[in-house]
């Protein structure tokens, strides 16, 4: 310890932040990422396995609503839209090519995901940027944006139910195969593959809020008008934020369908726009790890205490219940806990800690390296989110 | 609004051509109908009618909470959900068709009822924080409302009977009953809801409360008993519109959504917040899906109705980007 003049920082009182422990934890998740189903998949508990792949996959669909609703301060109803087109364009590819697709064998090619997963963002993204480019040239304001997702997702769902040619109206497109069948593990593969494009979403998710046009983004959601007086373009940060969501979404929607096997007009529905948009609420909106956070704990919860409360009741009374549940705990976490559990986890990332002195340097030295405004700094703790009347 | 023109003769001329102007649009709305009375017969114009007029009811309840509230109503849909589920408790525990007319009533309170609880148990602590937060709220409480209704009555299609089977005869003309019921209670309503809002104290209050709640408030006005009632009255129409629509529709819990965003387009192609603009919107959007739901050649890929509607939205969302004040935005808006 060397004495003499202290440096500008102030003395820690009595430690460290836990939030400083940033870097410690973030690479102890990406580690548990990886390790964690290889231990799963060697106890041979393949589903449990499939069901961290699952998780992976919606919360990246959380991820896309949380670019929006967290950071664009739009709400968006239609997110299963983008999320289901590219679902059905991966089936289309996956079940053997869009010429033949009724009937035919699966037969999947090297490159039908890879034809799949384009075609899927770019009828994702042409119809997100449409759709923005529409909405905020009238300068309507964010209810209206709603309605209009709204109407897009009940739309969609009409018009998938209807076009049973290439879409299998009612039931779906069914058997679709998984990604790359390369025995002999199909679900540790998939695994896989799943959390590369989670991760290097949520990689790009952060270096965009943390860029420019993330700050752009984060001064038109506290106030549009002063943020489109100050000379930044408030239509064209929005159609682009909308743009990309469309594009994550319709990732997750790619990565899904040769998950799940099938995919159904409920996917892309007004329903699952519903349902992300209680998993980001309950997350915590605005922070992006919330969002897979609220998806993990809604989907943990509901699959492990349906045995709990099954003794109660029937399996499918057990199983209708829960949407009812959580449509409570939704309502109690706009009304009472606007930032969602991630509000609790920088509760207690507030916490102190004490470390050893080289230890909190070398903390020092990595958190200085991301210097992200997280957008609840910039915000203040219980304002709610403003919206403009139309 | 431009301020009007000093010279005496130049607003006699700007008053002319508003005048001008007004019988155009009259005489335009006479001649569309008349168009379609010549190409429809009377029945479907007047099931067009029937379905028109159940579209407005449910949007004038929709108009009625956000126009004096200020809170978008995204649980409505589910109100009317639950009056088609009262509708069809009553009949069936009655267990005869007529016992509709019992269930009429008793949906629009039941649903009243309904809103009142919303109120005192979520609303009340969302009131004068913008747009978003209402909204979230009654979206949540739209899910809590329909996943209840399916725990307890399953998600399997319910169906309601006609109450009334026989056409009615009027001058020669017969007409279908039910839809001429519907008509009937159509106009019934908004003729009601015209007087109550433009003659009566309550309708005084409301329209105060609308305008400037704190101001409302210091001349006296209970303004949260005004929001209360209002969103009684708006809530018990979208209750009686479930029951209008229940024989009509199947009833399962998440038939709401469609009526949702159905309702929402109509006030905002009307113009927001006022009972003239949500009654042109609801024919402005309610009539060509009907007509093009009958007029359009049928296909096994593309069922007429599925495409009407599918054009219907994409026509509102044109309309909405032409005129984001809504058909009478701007014209009217005070006289609620």
């Amino acid at each position: 310890m060397q004495s003499g003049p202290r440096s500008d920082a102030p003395a820690p009182m009595n430690g460290v932040p836990l939030e400083q422990l940033k870097p410690l934890w973030s690479a102890g998740l990406v580690l548990a990422l990886f390790v964690l189903p290889l231990y799963l998949w060697r106890e041979d508990m393949i589903f449990e396995l499939n069901f961290l792949t699952g998780m992976l996959i919606w919360g990246l669909l959380a991820l896309s609503l949380d670019l929006v609703w967290g950071y664009g301060g739009m709400i968006s109803l239609g997110q299963g839209v983008f999320f289901g087109a590219g679902g059905y364009a991966m089936a289309w590819f996956l079940t053997g090519g869009i010429t033949h697709r009724v009937g035919r064998a699966p037969d999947p090619e090297l490159f039908a995901p890879l034809f799949g997963l384009g075609v899927g963002i770019a009828l994702a993204v042409v119809l997100a940027l449409g759709i923005a480019f529409l909405c905020f040239r009238s300068r309507v304001g964010g209810l209206f944006f709603a309605v209009v997702t709204l109407a897009l997702a009940v739309t969609a769902k009409l018009l998938v139910i209807t076009w049973r040619p290439m879409t299998g109206g009612d039931n779906g497109i069914i058997n679709i195969p998984r990604l790359f069948r390369v025995d002999p593990e199909p679900e540790l593969i998939q695994y896989f593959i799943v959390l590369t494009a989670v991760l290097a979403a949520y990689w790009i998710c952060r270096r965009l809020v943390a860029s420019h046009f993330g700050r752009v983004l984060t001064a038109i959601r506290e106030n549009e008008l002063r943020a489109s007086s100050i000379g930044f373009n408030v239509n064209l940060a929005k159609t682009l934020i909308f743009g990309v969501a469309a594009a994550i979404a319709a990732l997750a929607g790619a990565l899904f369908a040769p998950y799940n096997g099938n995919v159904n007009p409920i996917h892309i529905g007004f329903e699952t726009g519903a349902i992300v948009l209680i998993w980001v609420a309950i997350g915590g909106r605005g922070f992006l790890l919330g969002a897979f956070i609220g998806t993990f704990l809604v989907q943990y919860v509901r699959f492990y205490m349906t045995d709990i409360i099954a003794p109660f009741m029937s399996v499918t009374t057990a199983n209708s219940v829960w949407p009812l549940i959580f449509g409570f705990v939704f309502l109690g976490v706009i009304l009472l806990y606007p930032d969602g559990m991630m509000g609790l986890v920088h509760r207690i990332g507030a916490w102190r800690v004490p470390l050893p002195e080289s230890l909190r340097r070398a903390l020092a030295k990595a958190n200085g390296a991301d210097a992200l405004p997280r957008p609840r700094d910039v915000e203040g703790a219980r304002t709610p989110p403003s919206g403009s009347a139309p | 609004m431009t301020a009007p023109p000093a010279d005496p003769s130049a607003r006699l001329a700007e008053k002319r051509t508003l005048t001008r102007r007004r019988v155009l649009i009259a005489a335009a709305v006479v001649v569309v109908f008349g168009v379609i009375l010549v190409r429809i017969d009377v029945a479907s114009f007047m099931n067009a009618l029937g379905t028109v007029s159940i579209l407005m009811i449910v949007a004038l309840g929709l108009t009625i909470i956000f126009g004096i509230l200020k809170i978008a109503n995204f649980a409505h849909g589910d109100f009317v959900m639950v009056g088609a589920y009262v509708t069809w408790g009553v009949q069936s525990t009655m267990g005869f068709d007529g016992a509709f007319f019992i269930a009429l009533p008793a949906a629009f309170l039941a649903v009243a009822l309904l809103g009142l609880i919303v109120e005192a148990g979520a609303l009340r602590f969302v009131y004068g924080r913008g747009l978003i937060p209402p909204m979230l709220v009654t979206w949540a409480l739209g899910i809590i409302i329909h996943e209840a209704i399916s725990v307890i009555f399953g998600r399997h299609f319910k169906s309601v009977k006609l109450p009334i089977k026989s056409p009615i005869e009027f001058f020669g003309v017969s007409y279908p009953g039910y839809t001429t019921f519907l008509v009937a209670t159509g106009i019934v309503v908004v003729v009601a809801l015209i007087l109550l809002f433009s003659r009566t104290s309550f309708g005084a209050k409301s329209r105060a409360a609308a305008e400037d709640a704190t101001m409302a408030e210091a001349v006296g006005i209970n303004v949260r008993n005004v929001y209360k009632m209002n969103i009684a009255l708006g809530a018990g129409l979208a209750g009686l519109a479930g029951s209008l629509l229940s024989p009509l529709y199947a009833v399962e819990p998440l038939m709401g959504t469609l009526w949702l965003m159905k309702s929402f387009l109509v006030l905002i192609v009307g113009g927001v917040g006022n009972i003239l603009g949500t009654i042109v919107g609801a024919n402005a959007m309610g009539w060509p899906e009907q007509l093009l739901g009958t007029e359009l050649p049928s296909s096994i890929h593309w069922p007429p109705l599925v495409l009407a509607q599918v054009i219907v939205f994409a026509l509102a969302i044109v309309l909405i980007l032409l005129r984001p004040q809504g058909l009478l935005g701007g014209v009217s808006h005070r006289e609620d």
